[in-house]
C-alpha cells in the first residue's frame, strides 16, 4: 500500500539534493532513499514509457508478457506463437488496481476506459505510441479517434472490444418498459435484478433522471440521481454479479435486469430464458482498452501482444469468444447473428460513449470514490 | 517409571527435559519448538496486521494513507448509521447463525457418538465430505434449490402443496442463515463431536445408575462435560459466519450487504484504505465483545445454578423421560439431506444439456467434462492450484505440528498468547488477511506469485493443523513412549517407533484438511498469486462471463479427487479404511 507524506516539501527538496546541483552535505538518508525511489521510478517509466523503442523491435519482441484481464476474453489462439503470455484475472473492474498495486507485475491490462483516471492518478499508466502498433489503423475511427481514450492529447488506451449496457426482461412475464414509470409498475416489485457495479447502475439512474453527460454529475445532480436511484429500491429483488443474470432470468427470480452486457441476452437465451428481448432504454456504451502499465518489464512484448490484438484475425476469434463488440469491423460477422449491427454509429447514437468518472476531488464533477459510497449506502439502507 | 529416567511424566501428561540452563530458560518461556510458527506468524500476520492497525488511525488518500493521526474513521463509523447499523447486523445475524449451527450441529454429533455405533464414523464422513468441494458451486447450487422455480418450489407445487412459488427462500435473511449454516455445519459439528466422544462413558452410566433419568443426565453430566466443544463450534460459526460476505451476496438479495463486503469495498472501489482498516478492526473488536460476552453470561449462569437453592428430595423424584421420539436421529438424517442435496445438484446439473449450471435441465451429456479436460486454462490453473496445495500442506505441518508438540507437551509462559496466536488467521477476515498481505509483500519488495500465495495458504491452514496434532497429542498416553526410553530407545527412536505411528493418522488428517483449505481458498490468494491463477480464481473470473455446467464439473472433480486423496492416505496410514482417519481428524478438532 503506497503512503503518502504531508510534508511533500521536503520530499521534493531531498530528491533535488540527489540531483547535479545538490550538495552532499544537504544529503539526509531520507532524502537519499526518496532519491533513489525517484531514479529507480524513472528508470522504470523510461523503460515502460518506449522511449526510443522500434517498431523492429516490437516485432521482433519475443518471451513472457504478463496480462492481466477478464477470462472472457483470454483466447490463447489469438496470440503470437513468439510470445509466452501469461494471463490474469480480474473479477471486478477495481481489482485492476489492487491487482496492480505491485510495480512490474504486470506489463499491461485490459478494463473499461473508465479506470484511466484511476490508473493514472496513481501512476501506473503511460501513454501508448500508437506508431508502434502497425494494426491501429485497423480500429474502427470512431474508436481510434475517440476522446474517452485520450487524456491531455495522447492515447491511454487502445480499444479493444466494446458493448453497451441496456435493459433485459422476459416478455412472457411483462411488456417491454419504455420509461422509468414503467419500471416503477408494481407488477415489478422485487422482479428486478441489478449488478453489483456502481459505475454501470449509476450512470444509468443518471441518464434515467435526464442527465445526458451521466459520467460528469454535480453535485446536485448526482444527489438528484441518488434519490431516484433509492426510491427504486422497493421493485428490487437482487444485486448480483454480472453473470448471473441468465440463471436468475431462467430460475424465473427476475423479470427485468438493466444494465446487462452486450451478450447477456444470447447467454439468456442459451440458458433456457427464451423469452428475454432487450431495450435500448436508458442504454450507454463503454470500450474495454489494452493499456500499458508504467512499470511493465516486457515493453516490446506488451507492444506486440496488445498490436496482434487488433488484427481481423485475432478480433475474430476474441469476438466469437466474448461475444463483446469488436473494435475491427471486419470482424462483426464473428458475432452472432441476433446481436450483429450494421453501423456502430447508430448504436452509438443510442447508447452514448461515456468517458468515466473522474477520481478528483474539489472540482465540479462528483468524484468515483462517492459513487462508491452512495451504491453502499443504497444496498445497506 | 520415574522421571529422573525419563525426564519426563508429571501427572497433566506435559514432559520435562533436561537440558542446558539457558536452554532450560527459553523453554520455561516459549520453547524452540514453538519458534518457526512465532516467527512466521509474526512476519505474516502480526506485522501486516499491526500496519493495518496503524493504517485505521491515518487520513485516507487515493489508494493510498496520508500519515497524520486521526480518529476520524472510528469517529465516522460510530456515527454512520450505515456502518454502525450494518456492523450490528451482521453480528446479529451471526449469532443466529451459530446458535442455529450448534443446536443442529450438536444433535448431528451427540447421534454420531452414542446412537450411531459403528455407523458413526461413516456418517462423520458423510459430513466431513460435504465439505470437499468447491464452495462457489456449491453456493450456487443452493440458488438452484431455493429459486422461485427452484428444486424446492417446484417440488411443493407439484405436490399440490402450495399454488405460488415461495419468494421468501431465496434473496433475503431467510436465504443468508439458510446458507451460512449449510456452510459452516460441518466444520463446528467436528469439535462438539470431538468433546462428546472425549466424555467418559462410565459418568454417564453412573448417573443412570444412581437414578437420574436420561434427560437429567444428559442436562447434569453430558452437556457440562461437552461445553467445550460448544464454544469451540459456537466461536468458529460465529467469526466464519460474520467474515464470509460472499455467500450473503449470492442469495441474500438487497439484505446481503455485511460489513465484510462493506470492508472489501473500501480497499477496493472507494479507495479508502484507513477506514476499510478501521472497520476490520471494529469488526473483530465486535467478535472479542460478543464471544466474550457469551463467555461471561455462561459463566453468571452457572454461578446462578450453583448458588440457586435445591429442593429437598421428596421421596423418589419422578423421572423426567425423554420423548419416545428419535429428535436427535431424525434432525441428523435432515441435516444430512441439507448437507448433500447441494452436492447431488452439482452432480446432476454438471450433465446438464443446458448451458446454465442450474435449472432448467435440458438432457443429460458428458460435454461440459470433454470441455474441461480440453481447455488449456483449467490444465495450467489445476496444477497451480496442485503446486500450492502440495507445498502448503509441507510447509503448514513444518510450521504447525513443532507448535503443536510444544503446546501438547510442554508448559511455558507464553503458553496462553501462543495457542491465541495459533488460532489468529481464523478468527481475522479473509479480505483483511489478503489486503495486508498485498500490502506487506509490495512493503518489502517480494513479487506476488506463486511463492507469496504458498506461504499466505501456510498462514491459513497452520491454526487447523495446530489444532488437530495437538489434540491428538494430548489424547496419547505419554507412558507409551516414556516406556520406550525406559526400554533404552533414544529419544529420537522413541519418537520414531512409537509417537509418530500413533500421531500418522492426525498428520495424514490435518494434511488433508490443510490441502481442501488451500484448494478451495479464494478471497486471500487473489490479492497474493499476482500473474498466476489457481482454481477458484479462474471460477471466480469466470462469473463474470456467466456460470456454465462446466464448473459443476470441476467441483464433481474436485469432490472425486479430494475423497480419492482420503482413500490414499487411510492405505498409507494402513488403516484400510478412511473412516478411522477422518475419526482421528473429527477428534483432533
Amino acid at each position: 500500500m503506497p503512503r503518502e507524506r504531508p510534508s511533500r516539501g521536503r520530499q521534493e527538496m531531498a530528491r533535488q539534493n540527489t540531483g547535479a546541483g545538490g550538495g552532499a552535505a544537504a544529503l539526509t538518508r531520507r532524502g537519499f532513499q526518496a532519491g533513489l525511489g525517484a531514479l529507480g521510478a524513472s528508470m522504470l517509466a523510461g523503460r515502460a514509457r518506449a522511449a526510443g523503442l522500434t517498431l523492429a523491435e516490437v516485432q521482433a519482441a519475443s518471451g513472457p508478457v504478463n496480462i492481466l484481464g477478464a477470462q472472457t476474453y483470454e483466447t490463447p489462439a489469438s496470440w503470437p506463437k513468439d510470445l509466452q503470455v501469461h494471463w490474469a484475472y480480474n473479477t471486478t473492474n477495481e481489482e485492476i488496481l489492487t491487482k496492480t498495486t505491485q510495480p512490474g507485475t504486470f506489463d499491461a491490462v485490459i478494463i473499461y476506459q473508465g479506470e484511466i483516471d484511476q490508473l493514472r492518478k496513481l501512476d501506473r499508466l503511460v501513454p501508448v505510441q500508437t506508431d508502434l502498433l502497425e494494426d491501429w489503423k485497423l480500429v474502427a475511427p470512431l474508436f481510434r479517434d475517440a476522446s474517452v481514450i485520450r487524456r491531455d492529447g495522447q492515447v491511454f488506451a487502445v480499444p479493444f472490444h466494446w458493448g453497451y449496457g441496456y435493459l433485459e426482461y422476459n416478455s412472457a412475464k411483462t411488456s417491454a418498459p419504455r420509461s422509468l414509470q414503467d419500471l416503477m409498475s408494481p407488477k415489478l416489485t422485487k422482479k428486478i435484478g441489478l449488478p453489483n457495479d456502481p459505475y454501470a447502475v449509476i450512470t444509468t439512474f443518471a441518464l434515467f433522471a435526464g442527465y445526458q453527460n451521466a459520467n460528469n454529475l454535480t453535485r446536485d445532480q448526482f444527489n438528484a440521481t441518488i434519490k431516484l436511484l433509492k426510491s427504486f429500491r422497493p421493485q428490487v429483488l437482487t444485486i448480483h454479479n454480472y453473470g448471473d443474470e441468465p440463471a436468475l432470468f431462467a430460475r424465473g427470480d427476475i423479470w427485468v435486469g438493466f444494465p446487462e452486457y452486450s451478450d447477456s441476452i444470447v447467454l439468456c437465451h442459451k440458458a433456457g430464458a427464451t423469452a428475454v428481448k432487450s431495450t435500448m432504454l436508458a442504454a450507454w456504451s463503454y470500450v474495454d482498452c489494452l493499456m500499458v502499465l508504467k512499470a511493465a518489464e516486457h515493453v516490446p512484448a506488451a507492444y506486440k501482444f496488445i498490436n496482434s490484438c487488433l488484427s481481423t484475425a485475432s478480433q475474430e476469434l476474441t469476438t466469437a469468444h466474448s461475444l463483446a463488440f469488436p473494435v475491427n469491423d471486419a470482424a462483426i460477422s464473428a458475432l452472432p447473428k441476433e446481436l450483429q449491427y450494421t453501423s456502430s454509429e447508430a448504436v452509438l447514437k443510442n447508447a452514448p460513449l461515456m468517458p468515466g468518472v473522474t477520481v478528483e476531488t474539489g472540482g465540479p464533477d462528483v468524484p468515483f470514490q462517492e459513487w462508491v459510497q452512495a451504491w453502499e449506502e443504497f444496498k445497506a439502507a | 517409571m520415574t522421571a529422573g529416567i525419563s525426564g519426563a511424566a508429571p501427572r497433566d501428561g506435559t514432559f520435562r527435559r533436561r537440558a542446558l540452563p539457558g536452554a532450560r530458560v527459553l523453554d520455561t518461556v516459549l520453547p524452540v519448538g514453538a519458534l518457526p510458527l512465532v516467527l512466521f506468524f509474526a512476519a505474516m500476520l502480526l506485522a501486516p496486521i499491526a500496519l493495518l492497525v496503524v493504517y485505521s488511525f491515518f487520513e485516507p488518500g487515493f489508494f493510498t494513507v496520508i500519515e497524520v493521526l486521526t480518529v476520524r474513521n472510528y469517529r465516522l463509523i460510530l456515527s454512520t448509521a450505515l456502518y454502525s447499523t450494518i456492523l450490528l447486523k451482521t453480528l446479529g445475524v451471526s449469532l443466529v447463525v451459530a446458535c442455529v449451527i450448534v443446536v443442529v450441529g450438536y444433535a448431528m454429533a451427540y447421534t454420531i457418538v452414542f446412537q450411531l455405533g459403528v455407523w458413526g464414523p461413516r456418517v462423520l464422513v458423510l459430513v466431513m465430505a460435504s465439505l470437499l468441494s468447491s464452495y462457489i458451486v456449491r453456493l450456487y447450487a443452493l440458488t438452484t434449490i431455493l429459486g422461485t422455480n427452484g428444486l424446492i418450489n417446484q417440488a411443493l407445487i407439484a405436490a399440490g402443496l402450495i399454488r405460488e412459488p415461495l419468494g421468501f427462500l431465496l434473496y433475503g435473511y431467510f436465504a443468508i442463515i439458510i446458507t451460512l449454516v449449510y456452510v459452516y455445519l460441518p466444520i463446528a459439528v467436528l469439535p462438539m463431536f470431538a468433546s462428546l466422544q472425549g466424555i467418559d462413558r462410565r459418568l454417564v452410566e453412573a448417573s443412570r445408575d444412581l437414578g437420574e433419568a436420561p434427560l437429567r443426565t444428559f442436562v447434569r453430566v453430558t452437556l457440562p462435560l461437552s461445553m467445550r466443544g460448544i464454544r469451540i463450534a459456537f466461536a468458529f460459526s460465529f467469526i466464519l459466519a460474520s467474515a464470509d460476505y460472499v455467500a450473503p451476496q449470492m442469495v441474500g438479495g438487497l439484505n446481503g450487504q455485511m460489513i465484510g463486503a462493506v470492508i472489501a469495498d473500501q480497499f477496493g472501489g472507494a479507495s479508502n484504505y484507513p477506514l476499510g482498516a478501521a472497520l476490520a478492526v471494529s469488526m473483530v473488536v465486535g467478535f472479542a465483545v460478543v464471544l466474550g460476552g457469551l463467555l461471561l453470561l455462561e459463566k453468571l449462569l452457572r454461578l446462578a445454578l450453583l448458588h440457586a437453592p435445591r429442593r429437598a428430595p421428596r421421596g423418589t423424584p419422578a423421572p423426567v423421560r425423554l420423548p419416545g421420539l428419535p429428535i436427535t436421529q431424525a434432525v441428523t438424517v435432515l441435516a444430512l439431506l441439507f448437507l448433500f442435496s447441494p452436492l447431488l445438484t452439482v452432480i446432476v446439473f454438471s450433465f446438464n444439456g443446458a448451458r446454465n449450471p442450474g435449472l432448467p435441465f435440458q438432457g443429460v451429456t458428458l460435454h461440459w467434462y470433454g470441455q474441461l479436460f480440453r481447455s488449456a486454462d483449467f490444465g495450467r490453473v489445476l496444477s497451480t492450484s496442485l503446486l500450492i496445495g502440495a507445498c502448503t500442506v509441507i510447509g503448514g505441518l513444518l510450521v504447525g505440528v513443532p507448535a503443536a508438540l510444544a503446546l501438547a507437551r510442554r508448559r511455558f509462559l507464553l503458553r496462553r498468547p501462543l495457542e491465541l496466536l495459533a488460532l489468529g488467521p481464523i478468527a481475522m477476515p479473509g479480505v483483511v488477511i489478503g489486503v495486508a498481505l498485498l500490502t506487506s509483500f509490495v512493503h518489502v519488495g517480494i513479487r506476488l506469485g506463486v511463492g507469496t500465495t504458498i506461504a499466505a495458504h501456510i498462514l491459513l491452514v497452520t491454526p487447523f493443523i495446530v489444532l488437530v496434532v495437538r489434540t491428538r497429542l494430548e489424547k496419547m498416553d505419554p507412558r507409551a513412549e516414556e516406556a520406550a526410553r525406559d526400554l533404552g530407545s533414544s529419544p529420537r527412536r522413541a519418537f520414531r517407533t512409537v509417537t509418530l505411528p500413533i500421531l500418522t493418522p492426525a498428520l495424514l488428517g490435518a494434511g488433508i484438511l490443510a490441502a481442501a483449505i488451500s484448494l478451495d481458498e479464494l478471497l486471500v490468494t487473489n490479492f497474493t498469486i499476482g500473474v498466476h491463477a489457481t482454481v477458484p480464481v479462474w471460477i471466480a473470473s469466470q462469473m463474470r462471463a456467466g456460470l456454465t455446467p462446466s464448473l459443476n464439473a470441476v467441483a464433481v472433480l474436485m469432490l472425486v479427487g479430494s475423497l480419492g486423496l482420503i482413500g490414499l492416505a487411510a492405505l498409507a496410514a494402513r488403516r484400510g479404511r478412511s473412516t478411522r482417519l477422518l475419526t482421528t481428524l473429527a477428534e483432533a478438532a
